[in-house]
């Protein structure tokens, strides 16, 4: 058998083409095996639930009344002290953790920003004040505790345990000079599981 | 007989009063439940992740299903973002939400041409974590009456997720440079092999 330069260059291209597909194939060994390095891990499966409403009296929304002499300082919200059932003058305002949670709960509160009327005249954010706590009677939650809102979270509630409530009231100062008109904004709650950040 | 009417009409007038008493008591509501806090995902690969919203209150509720900004980024489907809650859905019988994320290609590779091709990586950089929360919030919350001053309620309940996005190292890839091989050697071979057609013609 006589090898001359061709054939020995036509058999070094064949090598060439088979050594490379080898490699691409054992390079690629992981794809063509059906494994996959793009499989998901996830790494926590404890279940956990929570849930919260508010009083009715919450939920229609909180509110001053009319103020018809500046300044006025801490005006009532105007169920601050209407509760009467068990006791007299606890708030009707609350949040309750349902029974239907298996975590204690945190809550957050903040509001959307200034109190504004239609003609965008603002009342600022801190003339609105609230105080909580988980129990309530004539005295608590207290306006001694006053809080000024912000339009960050901050916790108004930490370990409020399964089916109880937390109780707030709100307040509202309005300076001297203050252009008449209804201001209003947005309080939202926030309930977490406790021991998280809001 | 008079005197049993009268208890009759006693005892159902207390109970309505009960009822009267109790029902303003709670309005709708909103919950969140959910069985991870954490999910470790490779870089440039979609996950799909499942909270239940439920409601255990006496009325139906609607709740918007919300992902805080830095979980935004890498969101690439959302199966609804306002769910209808029905009144008394329990946690058991919660209504699953799906999420799917899209991690992006964070981690360097080190490549010797056009930064794209015959790489390889080493995963030396710190992981990247998305740390954010799954927030359902009480998407019919009532206006603030016009003509009257204060501050509208809503309401919300939140889940902590954190996206890990994991670099999975490997070694350089150099297929690249075998398929090259392969088309060159190959267009070769069958230049050589006409030639040789051509020749014995």
């Amino acid at each position: 058998m006589v090898f001359n330069g061709k054939f020995i260059y036509r058999g070094f291209l064949i090598f060439s083409i088979l050594l490379s597909l080898l490699l691409l194939i054992l390079q690629n060994l992981n794809y063509f095996s059906g494994f996959s390095i793009s499989e998901t891990t996830s790494n926590v499966t404890v279940n956990k639930y929570l849930s919260i409403t508010f009083s009715s009296n919450l939920s229609g929304g909180i509110f001053f009344g009319l103020i018809s002499s500046l300044p006025t300082i801490n005006q009532n919200a105007t169920h601050n002290y209407d509760k009467n059932f068990p006791t007299q003058n606890q708030t009707d305002y609350y949040v309750n953790i349902s029974t239907d949670s298996n975590t204690n709960v945190d809550l957050c509160i903040k509001a959307d920003g200034n109190l504004v009327n239609l003609a965008n005249d603002i009342l600022k954010l801190g003339n609105e004040t609230y105080a909580n706590s988980t129990i309530t009677n004539s005295s608590v939650p207290s306006i001694s505790d006053e809080i000024s809102l912000t339009t960050s979270y901050i916790k108004s509630g930490e370990n409020i345990a399964v089916g109880e409530a937390n109780y707030y009231r709100f307040w509202l100062d309005v300076p001297i000079g203050q252009q008449s008109g209804d201001y209003n904004n947005t309080i939202n709650f926030k309930g977490i599981q406790a021991g998280e950040s809001c | 007989m008079k005197n049993k009417e009268v208890k009759n009409w006693n005892f159902l007038l207390l109970f309505v009063l009960l009822i009267a008493i109790l029902l303003p008591l709670c309005s709708a509501g909103v919950g969140i439940s959910w069985n991870k806090e954490s999910s470790l995902v490779p870089e440039n690969t979609k996950t799909c992740l499942t909270y239940k919203v439920y409601n255990p209150w006496p009325d139906d509720s609607y709740a918007q299903v919300k992902l805080s900004e830095e979980l935004m980024q890498i969101i690439s489907y959302q199966e609804s973002e306002t769910e209808f809650i029905p009144h008394d859905t329990s946690s058991a019988n919660a209504i699953p939400v799906e999420f799917c994320f899209k991690t992006p290609k964070i981690y360097k590779e080190n490549c010797w041409l056009f930064n794209e091709l015959v790489c390889k990586k080493e995963c030396k950089e710190e992981m990247k974590i998305y740390e954010g929360e799954v927030e359902i919030i009480e998407a019919d919350a009532p206006e603030v009456v016009e003509g009257s001053g204060g501050s509208a309620t809503k309401m919300s309940v939140s889940a902590p997720l954190r996206v890990k996005v994991q670099c999975v190292p490997h070694a350089r890839d150099y297929s690249v440079i075998y398929i090259a091989v392969i088309l060159i050697a190959g267009i070769l071979l069958t230049i050589n092999l006409i030639r040789r057609k051509n020749k014995k013609k």
